[in-house]
């Protein structure tokens, strides 16, 4: 069985901890992805972000897509965890580790996750600029 | 040379108690709410200004924060209260509608101020097979005010329904047949409430923008729409909402549901703005 977990935390994202957890003696390859706080978007200047998760649905699609995407790609685990409340510019808003026997399938098991949780988790942004306003993303 | 045509205030006829009805009919519940609040929400984006027409002995308590206007004549009947508003505001047109018309809702107000002519006296919905016209469904033009002021002086004073029927009226037609009924009587009421989809009361929660432009966390709504598109209907009467279905995704207890899914009483729904994570 593969090993799933999918987390939303209103705690800083602690990547080593969440990597030794995956460690596997029948894995070869591990591919970690993690999304920061960028300073801009769209050319404003952004001061930080706010995370805000419908809890019960993200947590069980979350857990889906991991599954799906660990058998579609023959990984052995895939882990995710993404913050919730307030994420200062650099710090991480999400994570994503991913092992498998071999580097191919980790890498695009990896970019699989990613491109379905900005799709499908119901979790919103909403941005702060640094003139002091903010707006929910579109 | 076409003038901007005069802009457009709403007057919500509450009448007063109905001795047919043995209730006061502005608070009749077809909507999960008074008659004349689901009319104040379905008015209040369509007009500059929305205002009660209240009869001058009635409790007006009911009503607090709200624009009331008591009748200022008493002699014309359902006119005592489009006359006032009239006086109140003679440049304006007045879309003026009645609480026992429980099947008015978004589109019948859009049809009626689209097709309206402000050069006539009022543009009126009219029943097809009967052709008499529904004067508490209708626009009256600020040009209405010399001539019902001039009808105030006869005896008896004529009724809204003949007055529109020999005046320059511009006639509309209901697009479906229900639209224009009527519910007058405790035998019509419990007719209409047989034949409406039951009353039901589901726990609605937003989030991100949805939670903005409600201004709520979450609440109770207590409804007759059958499925999730139907309440989101709703909720763009009761809120400015900017976002349309096609753009958001429904969850019904907590699992992604196609926007037909049928609406049972306790169900927490959830409509789901573009989601931005990661």
């Amino acid at each position: 069985m593969a090993s799933i977990y999918f987390q939303l935390s209103a705690d800083p994202i602690r990547p080593s901890l969440l990597a030794e957890a995956l460690r596997s003696p029948a894995c070869g390859a591990y591919v970690a992805f993690e999304g920061w706080i960028r300073d801009t978007n769209q050319q404003r200047p952004v001061s930080a972000i706010t995370y805000e998760a419908y809890h019960d649905l993200a947590m069980s699609e979350g857990e889906r897509l991991l599954r799906e995407i660990v058998e579609a790609h023959h990984c052995h685990a895939a882990h995710c965890v993404h913050r919730t409340g307030t994420v200062a510019l650099g710090e991480p808003a999400v994570w994503v580790g991913v092992v498998a026997p071999h580097r191919k399938e980790a890498f695009a098991a990896c970019i699989a996750i990613m491109d379905a949780l900005k799709e499908r988790v119901p979790i919103w942004k909403h941005e702060h600029y640094a003139d002091g306003s903010s707006s929910w993303l579109e | 040379m076409n003038a901007m045509p005069p802009p457009l205030n709403a007057l919500i006829l509450m009448g007063g108690k109905s001795t047919r009805m043995g209730m006061d009919k502005a608070f009749m519940d077809f909507h999960g709410m008074p008659q004349w609040q689901y009319l104040h929400f379905l008015l209040k984006p369509r007009c500059a200004e929305v205002w009660l027409s209240v009869s001058p002995s009635a409790d007006h308590s009911p009503f607090t924060g709200f624009n009331c206007l008591p009748d200022a004549v008493a002699e014309a009947g359902p006119l005592n209260g489009i006359i006032t508003a009239l006086r109140l505001a003679p440049k304006m047109a007045w879309l003026v509608v009645a609480c026992d018309l429980p099947n008015i809702g978004a589109d019948e107000l859009n049809h009626l101020i689209t097709n309206r002519n402000p050069q006539s006296l009022a543009t009126a919905y009219f029943h097809p097979e009967s052709d008499y016209p529904e004067p508490l469904i209708a626009i009256w033009e600020p040009s209405a005010q010399l001539l019902l002021e001039t009808l105030l002086t006869e005896k008896p004073v004529p009724g809204p329904i003949s007055i529109l029927k020999r005046n320059e009226c511009h006639r509309v037609y209901p697009q479906t047949s229900r639209a224009l009924l009527n519910v007058n009587s405790p035998a019509d009421w419990e007719r209409w409430q047989k034949e409406a989809p039951p009353l039901i009361t589901v726990a609605v929660t937003y989030f991100a923008l949805m939670r903005a432009q409600t201004g709520k966390g979450s609440e109770q709504i207590t409804t007759r729409a059958e499925t999730a598109l139907q309440l989101y209907h709703e909720l763009q009467v009761r809120y400015p909402l900017s976002l349309k279905p096609a753009s958001l995704k429904v969850a019904i207890n907590d699992v992604f549901c196609p926007w037909d899914t049928p609406l049972h009483a306790h169900d927490k729904v959830v409509f789901i703005p573009p989601v931005s994570g990661g």
